[in-house]
């Protein structure tokens, strides 16, 4: 401050305006402040051009980490945040395949082709006869629609297990082997379904998952709360 | 696609910053205020919201982000600290008031951010003392006691103060 103002009052306004004007950002913050901005407007169009295409990204290249290097906090919030998901979804994906255990016990009994403990030509047979199970076995409307048997060529049935769990097992007799006039044995396994014990398995009724194993064609599906295991030759 | 222009100019940016210093008072504080502002004018932008006046938008925000953390700190004042005092509020007619330069500037400081949060909407925006207390909803009352305080620093108002009588700017008594 000069003597001059030191020496003769001036007006208030004149005087504050004065002092709050000393203030000022340097070039550099100027221009951070600008960039920024800059920055911000050129995402917002980017990701504008993205959603035109119809794609949606997320923003996560150098300009967001460049503006999250002015808050380490954030920064580091967000990096704790990346290691759950990455984690998270490591956990997701290690839910282990039981598909194919499950077709190999499938396939394994299918083979052993063991006497028949009830013969009927009906589920309400089967019904009958299965009463230390704890569900009740379904007519498959897969097993109809997609490999287009039913009661009439239902043999009978026994008991047996699936991964530890009490399952039944019902034979068939298919007489149209890939829609030609045939003979072959078909077995249908049927537990509750557990994802726990059993994995993922598809509930889609179009898209069985399918294995094959020892030979042998085996569809996995969920129907009605149960698993569905058939055997078939492949 | 058009591309939208910036928002804030080096000159809005810099008004700002005297806005965020007159609050606070503090440059590493009044750039914080700045960068908060500035950021939550670009997240509303982004969000499709049209804002006509940035420099205004943001000035608010500034506004709003000091008061919370006074409010954290608790050193925004309130009426009750006023009732204390023993004050006037008789009008003062502070287009007529006149302070040395460098007195100003060592008092600044002392006074209130509130205060001075007023007499930066009128000396800098233009506003009478009335509009700035209603527009940022500062008891008038309160104000005006600070202001004889302030008076005592300057300059006598008679007509033996020559500048006084040269003075041309419209009366706005308080």
């Amino acid at each position: 401050m000069n003597d001059k103002t030191q020496s003769s009052p001036i007006p208030l306004k004149a005087a504050t305006k004065t002092t709050i004007e000393k203030n000022t950002l340097s070039d550099t913050q100027v221009n951070s402040l600008l960039d920024l901005q800059k920055d911000r407007l050129d995402k917002s169009d980017s990701r504008f051009a993205q959603a035109e295409n119809g794609i949606n990204t997320v923003d996560k290249d150098g300009g967001l980490l460049a503006r999250l290097s002015h808050h380490p906090k954030r920064l580091t919030s967000l990096a704790t945040m990346a290691i759950f998901a990455i984690a998270l979804s490591l956990w997701v994906n290690n839910t282990p395949d039981y598909s194919y255990q499950i077709a190999q016990e499938a396939a394994k009994n299918h083979l052993t082709l063991k006497p028949l403990e009830v013969q009927t030509q009906s589920m309400d047979g089967i019904r009958g006869y299965f009463t230390q199970l704890d569900f009740s076995p379904v007519q498959s409307s897969v097993l109809n629609q997609r490999f287009l048997l039913s009661d009439q060529h239902l043999l009978g049935g026994r008991y047996c297990s699936i991964k530890g769990v009490t399952a039944a097992q019902l034979r068939y007799n298919d007489v149209l082997v890939n829609k030609k006039p045939g003979n072959q044995l078909v077995t249908l396994y049927q537990v509750p379904y557990d994802p726990e014990i059993y994995g993922d398995i598809p509930s889609d009724k179009d898209a069985p998952t399918v294995v094959n194993v020892k030979g042998l064609s085996v569809s996995l599906w969920v129907e009605k709360g149960l698993l569905m295991v058939l055997t078939s030759q492949g | 696609m058009s591309k939208i222009d910036i928002q804030l100019q080096s000159d809005d940016l810099q008004s700002l910053y005297q806005y965020a210093m007159v609050l606070c008072q503090n440059p590493s504080n009044a750039q914080d205020l700045l960068q908060s502002g500035v950021e939550v004018l670009l997240r509303e932008t982004n969000k499709g919201k049209t804002i006509k006046q940035p420099r205004a938008y943001v000035r608010r925000v500034i506004r709003n982000l000091f008061i919370d953390q006074c409010r954290a700190n608790q050193y925004w004042q309130t009426d009750e600290y006023q009732e204390k005092a023993s004050y006037d509020i008789s009008p003062v007619d502070i287009e007529q008031l006149h302070i040395d330069q460098q007195l100003l500037q060592n008092i600044w400081g002392t006074l209130s951010a509130m205060d001075r949060d007023i007499l930066y909407h009128w000396a800098i925006l233009g506003y009478s003392t009335d509009e700035a207390c209603e527009i940022l909803e500062i008891p008038r009352g309160t104000f005006l006691s600070r202001m004889h305080r302030l008076k005592k620093h300057c300059a006598p108002l008679d007509d033996s103060n020559p500048q006084h009588g040269n003075d041309k700017k419209t009366r706005q008594p308080l």
